[in-house]
């Protein structure tokens, strides 16, 4: 059994902050399906919101450019060489 | 209005720019330089053949209807890709480790290779796909119409009259032409189109451009921003309390579904994937441009209410606005966005849809007919092109067909949502295939059969409105009458919107099949090892394949295989290059289960691999899964244990190296201490007898007129002490020696007692100059030990010298006596003398350790004999002991040596 590439310390850093943007990527599409979904969506109406936009449609396309930045973001902290070959036990030398 | 020679002109035009853009793409790929193909920008923008005509005319028709509904179309695919690390990365990644040619290959490949799964999914996916090619042909002859202006000049009617098939059938052949020029150069589904990603990706910055166009145009020249335009909307334009239902929910799932199970949008995705890491990047760009494209759905529809007659198409509102408005260049710059997408998505579709009729229909069909039994080089590959472009062309011919028979109903304005529904049924054996072991392939067919069966019943027919298979009769009472078979209200659930209502039975019927059938049945080996494969693809490597299956086969019969299907020369490339990684002379590599599965996968990359397989088994012979092996990786809480046995085992092992390694460092220190300790005492011990030679010699030098007595005595010291000193070198380099020496002793066999007689008998002269009296007490007679005599000669004239030479009594004797000891030999050498202080007791056995105040005469030792005799008793694994000492008694030694055997003959004496 072989672990690929070697945890050193500093790699123990990324890999926890890795981790972390894992979660990330998780949590992201969760709340959004959800802030975009009833009854979130009942809080806003046609009533004009940010410059005579209605606020539901102000809401809308905010948590769209929001989730966007957010996913390029969080995109860049996970395209990493270890995300990108994870971490592979070769189960061809372990041993019998 | 334009003149139709002009827009024709100008399609014309756009035309030959996407010819020359897909053959620019093709020969920089084919040059090895294309670096811009195969960035993550050009990966998203062809994404983006998501938007088609449906979406780029129909959003604003669909906001008119249905308010905030149209977002959702492109909600759910922004959910998806957002999520892309726990779907999309797995699908990309199996996509390549397997080499996947389409989504039937996938779900065929998932479940043991099947041939009728793959039949299945391609029928569906046909069904699914046609009707919207034909959507997208009509759109783009009634956008060329509108525009041209030869069917209505006051845009005031809804229905454009007859449609014109001429220009219809035009564009599909040009289409066709198109995808057969730039889609079918290769039959490895694996290597890329570029040439065909380089014009979508142009086509969808025009869409982008022409959408972003219309809209900025609306806002800021036709309106003061967009505050002024929501101020237009008629009221509840937006429709906020209706539009957040069941319908919301359900068409994003939709959307969010259709993404992933689209064929064409699981070719860009999947298929066409060059590099992993694009995805990372659309998964931000591909949302944001679906933002963008949404940005000005809303004022283009506001405007098209306020400015155009109310009998006014909704769905062709981004051409015709800027028309009704004479902006002729802008009118023409939307019909472009819509040539664009309409032509994308029906090339896409195209290549998607002839890859998977070619390998899961055309192919199997071929093989099983007695008279395609070419041999020739490449005849399979030929035959694959062939039926490759045939398959585009009776695409476009349905979709063709299809639009001349319904053109004129409305069925085709909804076919976008109804096909979204059709491709969705494979999301649960899909997602089911991607986690669930139990997962199998009864269950996909059970669920797949059932939920497409009942999409066609309950969505795909009644949609036709009676005009196509299910008359009106069935769609309103139900088959003969009985109310609960209703199409639109099954089993009594009315009342609902038909979307809504379809979705609910075909989905959940689907999920409960695929579900229930795959715990009842359990899958086949083959099935278990492609799921192991494919849930864990991101830990076990495809390699691993030939781990389980034992085939054999003739080199020469498997290259004959692959160069029918591959070529002679990418087939010989093939072959040699493993054949050098084998070390194998020659082109032909051993045919080993590792390189079988190989071939298997490449094959799979052009005829899919159902198809491959089913090639690879005519050659092969004796296929055996080995069941104990599979069951390894298979099962998910034994390879949980197994890995965390093996990490115990690792840690352990670590452990146990983490303490040697101390322990090693304990001795390392202790050792670096005693030889400094060493190297003070040597230098001390030498400094005496040197001070003395000295200082003597200075006086023989300083004193000329010394007596001869005094020179004597002087010259006699200072030979005395080199002497000792000469003796002290000798005895460091013995013990040296014996501590350095690695080798172990060549040990004879000995009789201790011979030697012991022979060592006291050396020891007479000095006994008798010392008055020193020897005795023997008990000895044990007649046996024989493993050791060197000399060295223990040694050790016993050390200890019989010390015990004369240190005795102070009056009387002096020394006592010499042996005896056996369990296994042991043991010689006791004790003196009557004064015997060891306590306090040096420990210390006797070190170096320079004098265990004796002084000797009779009132020189001392050089302080090492006792060590190296010790050092001499450890070598020949005995030992050496000073026993505990009674008060008013010497001291006495014990020399203990292993002994092998009694000698009889001796014995017997």
């Amino acid at each position: 059994m072989t672990w690929k590439r070697a945890t050193t310390v500093s790699g123990a850093a990324s890999a926890s902050a890795i981790r972390k943007s894992r979660d990330i990527a998780m949590i992201i599409p969760v709340i959004f399906t959800l802030l975009i979904m009833p009854p979130m969506v009942h809080l806003f109406g046609s009533e004009p919101g940010l410059a005579g936009i209605p606020s539901i449609v102000v809401y809308l396309f905010g948590l769209w450019i929001l989730v966007v930045l957010l996913t390029a973001w969080n995109a860049r902290r996970l395209n990493t060489p270890e995300t990108n070959d994870p971490l592979v036990m070769n189960p061809q030398d372990s041993p019998p | 209005m334009l003149s139709a020679n002009l827009v024709f002109a100008v399609s014309l035009g756009y035309v030959i720019l996407l010819f020359l853009v897909a053959f620019w793409g093709d020969k920089k790929a084919r040059t090895g330089s294309s670096g811009l193909f195969q960035s993550p920008l050009i990966y998203t923008l062809s994404i983006s053949v998501y938007c088609t005509s449906w979406t780029f005319y129909g959003a604003v028709g669909s906001a008119v209807r249905n308010g905030l509904e149209f977002a959702t179309i492109y909600i759910g695919p922004t959910i998806v890709f957002i999520g892309f690390w726990y779907l999309l990365r797995k699908l990309v990644r199996i996509g390549r480790v397997h080499r996947i040619t389409s989504i039937a290959d996938l779900l065929s490949s998932r479940y043991g290779k099947g041939e009728s799964l793959a039949v299945l999914v391609t029928l569906i996916a046909v069904v699914g796909t046609t009707p919207y090619i034909a959507l997208q042909l009509k759109a783009v002859t009634n956008s060329f119409q509108v525009i041209s202006g030869n069917i209505v000049s006051d845009l005031a009617h809804p229905v454009f009259g007859d449609p014109d098939y001429t220009t219809a059938f035009w564009i599909a052949t040009g289409m066709a032409i198109f995808t057969i020029v730039f889609g079918t150069r290769n039959i490895d589904a694996n290597e890329r189109h570029h040439g065909v990603v380089a014009a979508i990706a142009l086509e969808a910055l025009v869409k982008l451009f022409a959408l972003l166009a219309v809209g900025l145009f609306v806002v800021f020249s036709l309106a003061n921003g967009p505050g002024e335009v929501f101020s237009w909307a008629p009221p509840d334009f937006l429709k906020t309390e209706d539009v957040f239902g069941p319908r919301w929910v359900s068409v994003t799932f939709l959307a969010a579904t259709a993404v992933i199970c689209l064929p064409r949008q699981f070719q860009v995705t999947v298929v066409e994937n060059s590099d992993e890491r694009h995805l990372f990047t659309a998964s931000w760009m591909f949302p944001l441009y679906l933002m963008l494209i949404s940005l000005f759905v809303l004022p283009i529809a506001i405007a098209g209410l306020k400015f155009l007659p109310a009998t006014a198409n909704p769905d062709m509102f981004v051409l015709t606005l800027p028309m009704a408005m004479d902006q002729h260049t802008l009118a023409l710059v939307a019909f472009l966005g819509g040539f664009s997408s309409a032509t994308s998505m029906v090339i896409v579709a195209c290549i998607a849809l002839s890859t998977m009729v070619s390998n899961h229909i055309v192919m199997p069909l071929a093989l099983r007919l007695p008279w395609v039994e070419m041999q020739a080089s490449g005849d399979i590959r030929r035959l694959l092109l062939f039926s490759r472009r045939a398959s585009i062309c009776l695409v476009l011919l349905l979709g063709f067909v299809y639009f001349r028979l319904s053109a004129k109903s409305d069925a085709l304005a909804s076919i976008g949502l109804i096909a979204f529904l059709g491709v969705a049924q494979f999301l649960p054996s899909l997602i089911g295939g991607l986690y669930w072991r139990q997962a199998s392939a009864k269950g996909a067919f059970a669920g797949l059969v059932a939920g497409f069966t009942l999409w066609l019943y309950t969505l795909f027919f009644p949609s036709f409105e009676g005009q196509f298979v299910m008359p009106l009769s069935v769609i309103e009472n139900g088959p003969w009458g009985i109310a609960q078979l209703r199409p639109e209200a099954l089993f009594g659930l009315g009342g609902m919107d038909p979307l809504v209502h379809a979705l609910f039975w075909s989905l959940s019927i689907n999920t409960f099949l695929f579900v229930t059938v795959s715990v009842i049945f359990d899958p086949k080996p083959l099935e278990r090892l492609q799921g192991a494969l494919f849930i864990d693809v991101f830990r076990a490597p495809a390699d691993n394949e030939s781990r389980f299956i034992r085939r054999y086969a003739a080199s020469s019969d498997l290259f004959v295989l692959a160069q029918r299907i591959l070529g002679t020369n990418t087939a010989y490339r093939l072959f040699s290059d493993f054949a050098k990684n084998q070390g194998v002379s020659g082109h032909l590599p051993r045919a080993d289960d590792e390189f079988i599965g190989h071939l298997e996968r490449e094959l799979a990359g052009s005829v899919g691999a159902a198809t491959a397989r089913a090639m690879i088994s005519q050659v092969v012979k004796g296929e055996t899964i080995s069941l104990d092996e599979l069951m390894k990786i298979v099962d998910e809480t034994q390879q949980v244990i197994d890995y965390s046995r093996q990490l115990e085992v690792k840690s352990h092992q670590l452990q146990q190296t983490a303490r040697q390694l101390r322990e090693a460092n304990e001795r390392l220190k202790e050792l670096d201490l005693q030889k400094d300790d060493f190297l003070s005492q040597v230098s001390h011990e030498l400094r005496t007898p040197m001070t003395s030679i000295r200082s003597f010699a200075q006086i023989l030098l300083e004193t000329p007129d010394m007596t001869v007595d005094e020179t004597q005595r002087f010259t006699g010291i200072i030979l005395e002490e080199s002497m000792r000193l000469t003796r002290l070198l000798d005895e460091i380099l013995d013990l040296a020696r014996l501590e350095g020496e690695q080798i172990p002793w060549t040990l004879q066999k000995v009789d201790p007692e011979d030697t012991l007689e022979r060592a006291v008998a050396t020891c007479h002269g000095l006994a008798a100059q010392a008055e020193t009296e020897i005795q023997f007490g008990d000895r044990v007679q007649g046996i024989e030990i493993d050791a060197e005599a000399d060295r223990l000669r040694q050790v016993y004239l050390n200890l019989i010298t010390n015990a004369i030479k240190y005795n102070t009594a009056d009387k002096p004797i020394i006592t010499v006596r042996t005896e056996l000891q369990g296994q042991r030999y043991c010689v006791y050498i004790e003196d009557n003398g004064e015997g060891i202080r306590a306090e040096d007791r420990e210390r006797i056995f070190k170096k320079f350790s004098r265990g004796w105040r002084e000797s009779k005469d009132g020189r001392s030792g050089t302080g090492l004999g006792l060590a190296i005799s010790w050092q001499i008793m450890q070598r020949l694994q005995g030992d050496l002991e000073l026993l505990p000492q009674e008060t008013g008694t010497g001291a006495c030694f014990r020399v203990t040596l292993p002994y092998r055997s009694a000698n009889s003959s001796t014995a017997a004496e």
